[in-house]
């Protein structure tokens, strides 16, 4: 069965231990083939959201739907989830495919020569007989991949994927969600890591104390303009500075580079091309201007303070 | 019902890692070894290899802190440790209820059970088959009369020894089982680390100072600890008749229906 419409509604989501709100207020759709990622620091409502999706964890207030069903009271999981968890741990004396065989068998819905290609999908050896035991931190996140793409999910849920992996694992993995995404599973990835989300999510929520403080799409312009430009003298830095406060725009100073003063326009009303025209006509002599895209950790760190 | 059957294998295979498991000869060698030397010192009659064993799960502080408490403390963290490790999620959001899955972890301890049974009285056979001597038949002391206090236990006479052995490694499983299912339900309603263990040494205590007391006086007892004593189904020494099989199998299946149901009403709305 396929899905046109979302794979995951949340609508006013709340999940309380106790007296904390652990979560608060999710609003938030997942399409098909969306990668949306969910970042924020620790004790933010990341993993207690993947496991309310995935059906483990009841939800206080609001209503989940996921793949079709709504995810009640009773703490089911819908068929076509593949979950993640954060250090996933396995039968210690069994070797990675035997590990994978008999998580499969469960359902039945993985084959033997699924098993071989997902295993080498994620850049394991499907001939290697070590038991897991003996696998690093890193490995063992591979197989937890494994293990959640095996069964061809449609809802992919990450949590924290990629702890202990090596850089090249963490490009790896940065391919593999972009082929699960492109065959039109949706993934839903909860990290604290700013510039991994960055990379590989269409979109990103960003969220504290479980409440979204803020979603963003990657593909949008960013409503600010941000602007560095570089200038040696004192005065052209005091004409930069009169200009900037005529126009309304905000200027931050980045520090002295060398002989250089770097300072930071923001929310710049005319394109790059424009202001350079504009400050030459103001008699300020640029040595460098560059455009600046505001990065994710700059958005939440200005969300944040 | 096959899903159900392979979430059992899948925990059992589990369950059956550790370094817990490693202990376990080591403590029953070492039991064994102590009964033996009771045995030679003060039974008369030619020992044989079945004794030590046979013997041994009479010994109540074998059955209690041994038998009873080793095996409660080797698998009732089971459900807390796979809690935290992640386990509970692999198996979970693969299962369609979780009155199931739960009934699989209850039974897979049943086999746990079994396992333990098996690799203990074994290492304390292999440590009885060297310090006395190697036969099939039942030693001239087993040959006594029981209820004389001529032998060290009571047997089936017409049963071969190897098959009476067999048959008590499988009731002391069947009897272990409830034990280590109610502890890991304990740890279901309260899901801490220290929990079952807590359980765990809490039971065995209060059974150190309650069992004595229930062995010379009730053949009908509803504690489960009572039933891990297969001699309690056989007439005392003292004329006192046995406990029926029917009454443990009722006790046992009693325990596991209420560790079965506890866990099961319980996990229906928690968060996992």
């Amino acid at each position: 069965m396929s899905f046109t419409g979302p794979v995951v509604t949340l609508d006013g989501v709340g999940k309380r231990y106790g007296r904390h709100w652990a979560l608060r207020g999710v609003d938030l759709s997942l399409s098909p083939g969306e990668v949306l990622g969910f970042i924020g620091p620790n004790g933010a409502g990341k993993t207690t959201l993947i496991r309310l999706l995935a059906g483990l964890v009841r939800r206080s207030e609001g209503e989940v739907e996921v793949l079709g069903s709504r995810i009640g009271d009773r703490g089911l999981t819908p068929d076509g989830i593949g979950l993640v968890p954060e250090s996933p741990q396995f039968i210690p004396y069994l070797s990675a495919r035997r590990n994978l065989e008999f998580l499969a068998a469960i359902r039945a819905v993985a084959r033997s020569a699924q098993l071989t290609t997902v295993l080498e999908r994620v850049g394991l050896d499907p001939k290697d007989r070590r038991p897991t035991r003996k696998f690093s931190l890193g490995m063992r996140q591979r197989l937890g991949l494994a293990q959640a793409l095996m069964e061809r999910p449609r809802l992919l849920l990450l949590d924290e994927p990629t702890n202990g992996l090596d850089p090249a694992g963490i490009v790896e993995l940065r391919e593999i969600i972009r082929e699960v995404a492109g065959d039109g599973t949706a993934v839903f990835m909860a990290s604290h890591l700013l510039t991994e989300v960055e990379q590989v999510c269409d979109r990103v929520i960003l969220v504290r104390g479980g409440s979204i403080l803020k979603e963003v799409r990657r593909s949008e312009e960013p409503t600010d303009k941000t602007v560095r430009v570089v200038v040696s003298r004192d005065a052209d830095l005091d004409a930069l500075e009169d200009w900037a406060r005529r126009r309304g725009v905000r200027l931050a100073r980045e520090g002295p580079d060398h002989d250089a003063s770097r300072v930071r326009l923001v929310a710049v009303p005319a394109s790059t091309p424009e202001l350079i025209r504009e400050l030459v006509r103001e008699g300020v002599d640029i040595e460098e201007v560059a455009a600046v895209r505001r990065s994710l950790e700059q958005e939440f760190m200005d969300l944040v303070s | 019902m096959r899903e159900f059957a392979r979430l059992v294998r899948y925990d059992t295979l589990t369950g059956l890692s550790g370094w817990r498991w490693a202990a376990v000869p080591v403590v029953f060698v070492l039991a064994g070894w102590n009964e033996i030397s009771w045995l030679q010192a003060n039974v008369r009659a030619p020992l044989n290899l079945w004794d030590g064993p046979l013997s041994m799960l009479l010994n109540g502080t074998v059955v209690i802190w041994v038998l009873a408490l080793g095996f409660m403390l080797l698998v009732g963290d089971r459900y807390s440790q796979d809690r935290s490790r992640g386990t509970v999620a692999l198996t979970l959001i693969r299962t369609r209820s979780r009155t199931s899955w739960w009934l699989a972890r209850v039974t897979s301890i049943g086999i746990l059970a079994l396992a333990f049974s098996a690799l203990g009285l074994s290492a304390a056979l292999v440590v009885s088959a060297v310090r006395l001597p190697l036969e099939l038949d039942p030693s001239a002391a087993a040959q006594g009369a029981w209820q004389a206090r001529e032998a060290p236990y009571p047997r089936f006479e017409g049963l071969p020894m190897p098959a009476f052995f067999g048959f008590v490694v499988l009731y002391t499983a069947v009897a272990l089982w409830p034990l280590g299912a109610l502890v890991v339900t304990a740890s279901v309603l309260s899901p801490q680390l220290y929990i079952p263990l807590g359980a765990a040494v809490l039971w065995t205590l209060v059974e150190a100072v309650a069992l004595p007391g229930l062995i010379l006086r009730d053949s009908d007892s509803a504690d489960p600890f009572y039933h891990l004593l297969y001699a309690a189904h056989f007439t005392t020494p003292g004329g006192r008749e046995g406990a029926s099989w029917v009454w443990s199998a009722c006790v046992i299946s009693t325990a596991l229906a209420c560790a079965g149901a506890i866990g099961a009403l319980k996990l229906r709305r928690s968060d996992m």
